[in-house]
């Protein structure tokens, strides 16, 4: 093989010709300082209008005194000043102490989501992490819940929990006889539980999900040393599995507790704008707050007391649990 | 005329890392040029910069007579082949190796014909509609080469291709990609911190270390002849046997600890400037190679034996390795480190065996597998004192005249 | 895995729980769709009185469905194809560039997901709603606004997860591609990103979901006519008496996409969740 060489004076031609193309910059969107810039331009962009803005002017919202009249002409909303947030911090007022009740509410709500959905979760991906026949129909299958859109999956439950013609009524009372009166599962303090029980039942896949994927990262070779080491199963599962999904976990957790401690759809397609106390979820309350009394600075306030008390939780929780250091955000 | 030509070529990092300093090389047409060196020390980093995959800080790069320093990869008219081969997962091997002949929009018949050719070459063709993860690790190497060479460009450049293949195999690509090479007759640029494929490939080798270049010669040279302790300790497997002796106040006779070596007149005239040593502290390099067992040689041996206390016999069939120590100071240089690992085991063999100073120093030693010597018993080692490398102790280099 | 039998046990009965579980209002749901209304109204029955199709007929008449379909199927696909794209674009930036403000944007995507929608929502809404008066682009009502609202919500994660995942892909690719003769654009499209398929159909798998199912800011964004489905569902609740069986009907024929398309790629998804995001 050989490689056809110019001549002589064309090689020349060709020196000077590649030294004033290099000679030549690139033009600047070209140029390597500049590409990643240019690449994330587009995406800060649409975060900076539909997240960063919006907030920016929620949280100025929250400084004035807003309502419904003088929502269309803002130049004549009067400057309150910290206010907004006095009345949403007041225990003894009526509207703070609803608010405390719907943070006292949310929280065990969430915990309980998180932790049953994660539990529930990692069992099943456990449990399919095994060869067997069928493994991939049962996988799909567990995907379902997660798969329908949360409003589906929401109603569902909400039909299934009515008190005169849902399935979960006939089965306690006219089946297994036991209740003798059929209950509403949507009033008082029994649509906490169905809160739970429908969010669990939404929620679970995902967690099963990104857990099936860190278990088949883990290297098999991992359990049978432990196994000839004479791990039981549980053993093995406390000293590898578990370890070994903690960059897992910690993502996985905080994105649940935050989705879920934000959560809006499974309140409001459960109980509409009327939310009975023990089931009043923080975002659904706010909701309520700023359309229905139409106090838009006051329910502003309370956003942006919620989303401080996130950064708080998540801070604390990741400075505490990233001693790995193998967590890059 | 040369086919590349690196010229002062130099790479600072932005945080104020030298990776390569001042490297002035040339490969001729046909050429098998091997750049070798620890890790870290500029190889690979010299290698991108002649592939245009780092920018060059300082100096000029020229392939076939052009100045190619600003062109990007794809103008320099050059192919490579990744340490991890780089393979294209989606496709197969045909394209694989056709890629590049595509990207020219060369005919479709042309480049059919030339994966063909290289197929032919490295025995691909039944493999060609197959993808890289269905492949062993030889033979997902042979693709990568594959792709080179059908680019028929002016230089191969090769970062460390046989790193990922077990030992076996090793030995066998390397004969292959000789082989290849001499056939297709380009010049080649290849990156390897392992000096016995330095030694078995190339046609000349460029020794490296910490950006600089050290020595560059054809193998047989940097052997016989290095231009300093790191190229003598890094080149011959095991490697140089070094310590620190005393030139006698005559300069015929080195002292190693309690025992002594002749220098021969002949040594003597090729490195008159070791009169210039009088009395004073050099290095002595001994290889293993240059070590016999005194008790099967004949003749006159007075002023070439050393004795030491063997600790350690490794039988290779053929030959054996001794392990022994001497009463002599041990070299204390981190270079000599770097020439392989059977010297840092020597250092933890002096260790274990000697009381916290540096006097003992161990050594290697190449037998014939008829010797008797045993360890734990002392022996009594030959030394073919006309092949003694001697090194200033101040720089490290060679003491000639 | 060597189990012993007492784990095999505690696997297999756990497994059938919870696919119990999961599986139970499934059931229910897709037996509903199946019985007339008065069925419905009264105690609930296993078994339908009569089997009968027309739930599925009616629905489209009861509530204008079939026109909410449309509306979702166009804000969903093109916000996710949008998404996709700046993912891709952004997610490549961040694996492969070492460029300041790198680790804030990684840390400010991953921070957008503690806002709480309420709080940017009516801002939102003002926002869109001036823009309309003063620049004239009509993003309240209207599908642009939606569409914009819904991929930057998917932004985030997908950003996230494509940067992660671009990570594992090694550099050599790029770089034996650019040697072959490719640019470095050319590199990114016909190597790298053929090589990140799985990662890119996770996240647009993630983005089309997201904006499917949203319902806070539809129901606050959209008027009659550009109302999506996650909003009309809810009409066939406030007719007077709720119509159970077409309601459940039509949440069928709403979600049957979204689950067909979501558990066709659920094997991508694991793909791409395995070699992306989730090791940190």
């Amino acid at each position: 093989m050989s490689v056809l060489k110019p001549s002589r004076p064309l090689r020349a031609a060709e020196e000077r010709v590649s030294a004033a193309a290099a000679a030549r910059r690139a033009p600047w969107w070209q140029r390597e300082g500049v590409i990643p810039y240019l690449l994330i331009a587009p995406a800060v962009l649409f975060e900076l209008l539909v997240h960063i803005v919006p907030m920016v002017a929620g949280v100025v919202m929250s400084l004035y005194g807003l309502t419904l009249f003088t929502l269309h002409h803002w130049s004549t909303a009067p400057f309150v000043g910290l206010a907004n947030y006095k009345l949403a911090v007041s225990i003894h007022g009526p509207i703070g102490k609803a608010l405390l009740d719907s943070f006292e509410v949310t929280v065990p709500y969430t915990v309980l989501v998180v932790g049953l959905s994660w539990v529930i979760g990692i069992v099943a991906a456990t449990g399919l992490n095994v060869e067997f026949r069928g493994r991939g129909w049962l996988r799909s299958v567990l995907l379902v819940p997660y798969a329908l859109p949360v409003y589906v999956a929401i109603i569902i439950w909400s039909f299934m929990l009515q008190r005169d013609n849902g399935v979960v009524n006939t089965v306690l009372v006219h089946e297994l006889h036991l209740i003798h009166n059929p209950p509403f599962w949507l009033l008082g303090s029994k649509a906490f539980w169905s809160m739970v029980a429908a969010a669990v039942w939404r929620w679970f896949p995902f967690a099963f999900l990104i857990l099936l994927a860190a278990l088949q990262n883990i290297p098999t070779e991992l359990y049978e040393a432990a196994a000839v080491d004479g791990a039981s199963s549980w053993r093995q599962f406390r000293a590898i599995t578990l370890p070994s999904l903690r960059p897992a976990n910690l993502v996985l957790i905080l994105v649940l507790f935050l989705w879920n401690f934000n959560d809006f759809n499974t309140p409001f397609v459960l109980f509409g704008n009327a939310p009975p106390s023990p089931a009043d979820l923080v975002s659904l309350h706010i909701y309520v707050v700023s359309f229905d009394s139409w106090n838009f600075g006051l329910g502003s306030a309370m956003s942006v007391m919620l989303m401080l008390f996130l950064i708080v939780v998540s801070a604390v929780y990741l400075r505490v649990l990233r001693r790995g250091g193998e967590f890059d955000v | 005329m040369a086919q590349v030509t690196l010229e002062k070529l130099t790479k600072v990092y932005p945080n104020g890392t030298t990776a390569v300093s001042g490297l002035d090389l040339e490969v001729a047409d046909g050429e098998f040029m091997v750049l070798v060196g620890p890790s870290g020390c500029g190889k690979t980093t010299a290698l991108r910069m002649v592939a245009g995959l780092e920018k060059i800080t300082e100096g000029t790069l020229r392939i076939e007579d052009r100045v190619v320093n600003d062109l990007p990869p794809k103008d320099r008219d050059i192919a490579m082949v990744f340490q991890n081969y780089a393979l294209y997962p989606h496709m197969t091997v045909a394209e694989n190796i056709g890629f590049a002949l595509g990207l020219r929009r060369m005919p479709k018949q042309t480049i059919r014909e030339r994966v063909q050719a290289a197929a032919g070459v490295l025995g691909l063709r039944e493999h060609l509609e197959r993808k890289p993860g269905q492949l062993s690790g030889g033979q997902r190497q042979r693709v990568a080469m594959g792709r080179a060479i059908v680019r028929e460009p002016a230089a191969f450049l090769m970062d460390e291709p046989l790193s990922n293949l077990d030992a076996k195999l090793r030995v066998q690509m390397r004969a292959e990609i000789a082989e290849v090479q001499r056939r297709v007759g380009v010049a080649t640029f290849y990156v390897t911190h392992d000096q016995t494929e330095a030694m078995t490939m190339g046609h000349r080798v460029a020794v490296m270390r910490s950006g600089v270049l050290q020595q560059c010669d054809r193998p047989q040279t940097l052997y016989d002849d290095p231009d300093n302790l790191f190229v003598a300790a890094f080149i011959g497997s095991p490697s140089m046997n070094l310590y620190e002796g005393v030139i006698s106040p005559d300069a015929d006779a080195v002292r190693l600890g309690p025992q002594a070596l002749r220098i021969p007149p002949a040594v003597r005239e090729r490195r008159p400037r070791l009169g210039a040593f009088r009395d004073r502290p050099v290095i002595v390099g001994i290889r293993p190679d240059h070590l016999s067992d005194a008790a099967l040689q004949e003749g006159d041996l007075s002023g070439a034996t050393l004795t030491g206390d063997v600790q350690l016999v490794e039988a290779l069939g053929s030959e054996l390795m001794v392990h022994f120590l001497i009463e002599a100071p041990r070299v204390q240089s981190e270079d000599a480190a770097a020439g392989g690992e059977d010297v840092e085991e020597r250092s933890d063999l002096a260790a274990s065996g000697a009381a916290g100073l540096s006097s003992h120093a161990a050594g290697i030693a190449r037998v014939p597998a008829g010797s008797d010597i045993r360890a734990g018993a002392p022996a009594r080692l030959a030394v073919d004192t006309a092949r003694l490398y001697f090194f200033d102790p101040a720089n490290g280099a060679a003491i000639r005249g | 895995m060597y189990e012993s039998s007492a784990a095999r046990l505690f696997r297999r009965v756990s497994l059938a729980l919870i696919t119990l579980f999961a599986l139970f209002p499934v059931f229910i749901i897709l037996e509903t769709t199946i019985k007339p209304l008065k069925d419905v109204q009264n105690t609930f029955q296993w078994i339908p009185s009569h089997v009968t199709l027309s739930p599925y007929a009616d629905i489209w008449s009861t509530v204008p469905l079939l026109h909410y379909f449309v509306n979702s199927v166009i804000v969903s696909t093109i916000s996710t194809l949008v998404a996709v794209t700046l993912a891709v674009f952004a997610g490549y930036a961040i694996s492969r560039f070492q460029f300041r403000g790198r680790r804030t944007f990684s840390f400010a995507v991953l921070s957008t997901q503690m806002f709480p929608g309420i709080l940017f929502l009516l801002p939102l809404y003002l926002i869109y709603v001036n823009i309309g008066h003063t620049i004239g682009i009509n993003l309240y009502g209207s599908y642009l606004g939606l569409i914009i609202t819904y991929l930057t919500f998917a932004l985030p994660f997908s950003v996230w997860m494509l940067a992660g995942f671009f990570s594992s892909i090694p550099r050599e690719l790029e770089e034996a591609a650019m040697v072959d003769g490719t640019s470095p654009w050319g590199a990114l499209f016909r190597i790298v990103l053929p090589v990140a398929r799985p990662g890119i159909i996770a996240v647009a798998v993630f983005a089309f979901m997201t904006a499917w199912g949203e319902v806070l800011f539809a129901s606050v964004l959209t008027t009659e006519s550009t109302r999506t489905l996650a909003i009309g569902l809810q009409e066939y609740a406030t007719q007077g008496n709720t119509a159970w069986n077409q309601l459940m009907a039509a949440a069928v024929v709403v979600s049957l996409p979204v689950v067909v398309v979501f558990l066709a790629l659920q094997r991508h998804l694991i793909r791409g969740l395995t070699s992306g995001s989730v090791k940190g």
